[in-house]
Parts: structure tokens; C-alpha cells; sequence
């Protein structure tokens, strides 16, 4: 299966939502491994964040896979760490009997989830940054395309093929990755 | 307190409004306006939205139910089936 998928957490506003550490939401969205990973860690809010991109970006990634109806299911999406956290890290992530590889780059700035193997393109914007992907995506007659499920993709315009894409956006961040 | 579908959707808007991308989807929204897709919600707002309307109908909002509420109807139809049992 082809695993695209990714997420961008902008730190600047992440970083004030402490209610996110309120156990009645992180029972509904971790299991107890994770919920004890994330309570025991250095900065459990960043902790947070981090497990929830690590899943936002297996998720999309397996949404697009499987060409499934949205739902929101965030624990069955379950995380093991291939080794101990540090900044870059990687993590392996079940679902349905299912393993997808995930790759983590935490920054003073962001934190940033994407899907491993699948993909050549892996780009973060700030501001208005996007609008210079665009323009370099219409000079190689690409456009970016999206499927009636909302799913997007990019069209090589030259010999009609589609990419597989995902987007993410939070605060200042454009986060793009694609085959 | 007995509430009709129109408390509850008008609960409901004031449970979701702070965390709405698109306000003019939400001006018009009806039962079948989905967050995600059509008021732009930030996917990491759904859980908080769930919490929020289980503190406002003082009800526990379950995996299964919590799998599907993604649209205004969905939540509707969960709301009034926790808050008849």
C-alpha cells in the first residue's frame, strides 16, 4: 500500500492548549501506554502534540489507502517507538493489523508527522511561501487536484498521471508531501 | 429539561462556533453541514468539541458513537439517543 500522509503542529499555538492534558481527553484519544509516555515524558504538552501528529499522519495516510469514509477513531491507531525520543524520531503505528512508518521532526517551531518510504517531495512553508509552491507547481504544468472524497492529489498535466499529495496547514505552516 | 432538536442544534452552535473555520458554512448550517469537510474545523478541535457537548448534555459519548460524529446530524442523533436512555 502507498502511505501518504502528513501533519504540521505550529508549536507557537500547540503550546498554550493546555486542556489537552485533561485525562478525560487523553483517554479518548490515547491508550494507556501512550497516555503514560506522554505523563512521564520531559514536556507532556509537547508530548502531546507529537503522538497526535505521529496518528493525524497515519490516519490521512490510511484514509487515502483504503479510500474509507471519514470517522474518528485516533485510538485505534496504536504507536510503538523504534527507539527513544530525541529530536528526529520514528515510530511505527497499527492500525487494523496494518504497520505504518512514521517519521517525526520536532523544531522550536513545529513539530512535523509524515509517513515514510513513499515519499520524494516533503516540503514545510511559512506565510505566503505556498504561493511560490503553486506557482513552481504550475510551471511544471502540475495542479493540485482533489478527488469528490476531499482526498488530494497532484495532476501531472504532461502525461495525465496523479500523485498521491497530503497537505496540512496550522497556524503559519503549509506542510506538503507527495510520490 | 426536555429539549427538542432545535435546543439541541442551537446548543450545539454554540459548542462548535470557537473552533469554526468557515463562518459562512456555519451561518447556514443544517444537519447535514459535516465540521471537517464544510465548517473547517481542525480535526484536533473534534475531541474537544466531544468533550464539550458531553459536559453541556451531562452525558459520556462512547469509542463507537465518538467514530461518527463528524457532522451536525450525526451528533444530533447521538445526543438524543444518550440523552433518552
Amino acid at each position: 500500500m502507498d502511505f501518504v500522509g502528513n501533519d504540521i503542529i505550529d508549536w507557537s499555538i500547540a503550546k498554550s492548549q493546555h486542556q489537552k492534558l485533561r485525562q478525560r481527553c487523553l483517554e479518548k484519544l490515547f491508550n494507556t501506554h501512550e497516555i503514560d509516555l506522554i505523563l512521564k515524558s520531559k514536556s507532556p504538552l509537547k508530548s502531546f502534540w507529537v503522538l497526535w501528529s505521529i496518528k493525524e499522519s497515519a490516519y490521512k495516510a490510511w484514509q487515502r489507502a483504503t479510500a474509507s469514509t471519514p470517522v474518528f477513531n485516533p485510538k485505534s491507531f496504536e504507536i510503538e517507538f523504534d527507539n527513544t525520543p530525541l529530536d528526529n524520531l520514528s515510530s511505527n503505528v497499527t492500525i487494523h493489523t496494518v504497520n505504518i512508518l512514521v517519521h517525526t521532526e520536532i523544531t522550536k517551531d513545529y513539530i512535523y508527522s509524515y509517513t515514510g518510504s513513499n515519499i520524494s517531495y516533503n516540503k514545510i512553508f511559512r506565510g505566503n511561501e505556498y504561493s511560490v509552491f503553486k506557482r513552481f507547481l504550475e510551471q511544471k504544468n502540475y495542479a493540485l487536484v482533489k478527488s469528490d472524497t476531499g482526498i488530494p492529489s497532484v495532476l501531472n498535466k504532461n502525461n495525465k498521471q496523479n500523485a498521491p499529495l497530503s497537505i496540512s496547514h496550522d497556524g503559519q505552516f503549509v506542510a506538503i508531501a507527495f510520490d | 429539561m426536555k429539549l427538542d432538536k432545535n435546543d439541541i442544534i442551537e446548543k450545539l452552535k454554540t459548542i462548535v462556533k470557537p473552533y469554526v473555520n468557515n463562518l459562512d458554512n456555519f451561518e447556514q448550517l443544517n444537519e447535514r453541514t459535516e465540521f471537517i469537510k464544510d465548517l473547517d474545523i481542525n480535526s484536533a478541535n473534534l475531541v474537544d468539541i466531544i468533550l464539550d457537548v458531553e459536559d453541556e448534555f451531562d452525558i459520556r459519548i462512547e469509542n463507537d458513537d465518538m467514530e461518527r460524529m463528524l457532522s451536525v446530524g450525526a451528533s444530533l442523533e447521538i445526543i438524543e439517543s444518550k440523552l433518552a436512555s
